[in-house]
């Protein structure tokens, strides 16, 4: 199984059982900013563990889950690992926790088409991908970060984005990437 | 300054350019595509390095929780 046929066998099981969900990490950070290689694909699903457990029990063999789930330590979501049998990527699925930002991420989400994989997929607004990147705050998080705000230019909503990262506490964060930018683009 | 920023520069706003006339999907396509050259293959050195990697994440970024459901 590859990587895409991993990533395409799980939407289609979580979409079959009626979870809401949205891509996170670097796919959807691609679907707004400078597209990288990542070696896992990240979703968020809104659904008691029960109902998460009952989909990933229908995943092929091929697909293996790691059997200790993970704590994030900013939000206090819960996380799960899927191998992808014969290659290095893996998938996590976070469950949907209680931060607000989390709720309005699934309010404003976005559908759209993937075409390598012929699918269409719920992904956050370039906004609320920033808002949660800067939280993170590893490296490549605020490269996405660039990246995203060099591309989407003027498109960005720049009030909702001041509002969240001030509850955040992540301004300057915001600021100095801001100044990481070439003045024209 | 780095003498090598005006060449940096110039390759990010090629990159951001490129990007721009690209829909969401699109983008999203070659994030795939690259990710598959890098990482369809069971290489044990590969898997050395990204466990490092990783470990580096669970560090900084998580805590244990209970069993699996």
């Amino acid at each position: 199984m590859t990587s895409s046929e991993a990533v395409v066998t799980l939407l289609e099981a979580i979409e079959a059982a009626g979870v809401k969900y949205v891509i996170v990490g670097a796919l959807a950070a691609g679907a707004w900013g400078i597209p990288r290689s990542t070696k896992d694909a990240d979703f968020v699903v809104a659904c008691a563990a029960p109902e998460l457990d009952a989909v990933l029990r229908q995943l092929p063999p091929s697909i293996s889950v790691d059997p200790q789930a993970r704590m994030e330590l900013f939000t206090g979501t819960l996380r799960w690992v899927l191998h992808v049998e014969n290659t290095s990527f893996e998938i996590e699925v976070f469950l949907l926790g209680d931060d607000p930002h989390h709720a309005e991420i699934f309010r404003r989400k976005r559908r759209e088409h993937i075409g390598m994989i012929d699918r269409e997929a719920w992904v956050p607004t370039a906004e609320d991908l920033v808002i949660q990147k800067l939280r993170w705050a590893r490296r490549k998080d605020l490269d996405d970060v660039q990246n995203i705000l060099a591309v989407q230019g003027a498109g960005i909503d720049q009030v909702y984005l001041q509002t969240w990262c001030e509850r955040h506490g992540t301004l300057d964060r915001l600021s100095e990437l801001r100044r990481g930018i070439p003045p024209e683009l | 300054m780095n003498p090598h920023q005006p060449l940096i520069d110039q390759i990010f706003r090629e990159k951001v350019l490129r990007a721009r006339r690209q829909t969401p999907g699109e983008r999203m396509s070659d994030v795939l595509e690259l990710s598959a050259m890098h990482f369809d293959k069971d290489d044990p050195e590969l898997r050395r390095r990204l466990a490092l990697v990783r470990a580096m994440d669970e560090r900084d970024c998580y805590g244990p929780a209970q069993p699996r459901l």
